[in-house]
């Protein structure tokens, strides 16, 4: 079995931008613009995404002189388990503030 | 004495290099000038070090090649931040002298660092094969032409 993917901060991002609109495909180019993450960061972060089976790659048909792009979205898997870390993290978020910033 | 060291290329988060699902780790290649060293032979040394990775760019030949061609891997965990967040630099391979192994890593990185971010066509992918360690053959992307070339001379 797969250990968890790292979800540093910069994934979260990702993870963040794909939840904007979970069910369109996305540029990495506009990820990018999204998350302020440059291509180094980001198509590391989205090949292991897509690994995982979280998201699903796709060319766009090229046009004529123009190399073909990939495009991503969500696996139903990858917005299951990207919801289940922002309510998590909404939670942890909710208990630091209740009990005076303490962390539980 | 100063040492005259180029950068010449690298390869990005590679698993023949050892990235796994916990750290992206690329390899830097680079060559350090030898004073009255007789010319080397450019690719037969990239080539014997990377394969034919590099064999689709029209690298320039040095004006001055003595090789051999070293290189150096960095390493960062997975989903870091390339700009921002600290890189790991293994011990150079292949070095013909003896290096400042705190001023190669200050230089190694700055040259990383740059290159990571300079332009979103350094990293690429394409529909890929079948995953090591997958569990069932796919349809997964994986990174293919997450090569960079670029020169860089400094002076450690």
């Amino acid at each position: 079995m797969r250990s968890r993917l790292r979800l540093s901060p910069q994934t979260l991002r990702v993870l963040e931008a794909f939840l904007d609109d979970p069910k369109e495909w996305k540029y990495g180019y506009d990820i990018s613009k999204t998350t302020g993450l440059k291509s180094g960061t980001l198509y590391p972060i989205l090949m292991r995404l897509a690994e995982r089976e979280l998201l699903e790659a796709s060319w766009e048909t090229a046009e004529v002189g123009k190399p073909p792009r990939h495009m991503y979205r969500f696996t139903r898997n990858g917005l299951r388990e990207a919801l289940e870390v922002v309510r998590s993290r909404l939670k942890s978020r909710s208990q630091r503030t209740a009990f005076g910033g303490v962390k539980l | 004495m100063p040492i005259q060291l180029t950068f010449e290329a690298g390869v990005q988060d590679a698993q023949e290099y050892g990235s796994n699902d916990v750290w992206m780790v690329s390899r830097v290649f680079f060559w350090i000038l030898r004073e009255g060293a007789a010319p080397g032979d450019f690719w037969a040394d990239l080539r014997r070090l990377a394969g034919n990775k590099f064999e689709r760019f029209r690298i320039p030949l040095p004006a001055q090649y003595t090789g051999p061609m070293a290189y150096a891997d960095v390493r960062q965990p997975v989903g870091a931040d390339i700009e921002m967040d600290p890189v790991e630099v293994g011990a150079p391979v292949g070095s013909p002298l003896p290096l400042n192994q705190a001023e190669f890593e200050k230089q190694i990185v700055a040259y990383y660092r740059g290159l990571a971010n300079e332009s979103a066509t350094m990293v690429r992918v394409e529909e890929g094969r079948v995953l090591e360690g997958g569990s069932r053959p796919s349809k997964h992307i994986r990174l293919s032409h997450n090569v960079w070339v670029k020169r860089r001379r400094v002076t450690l």
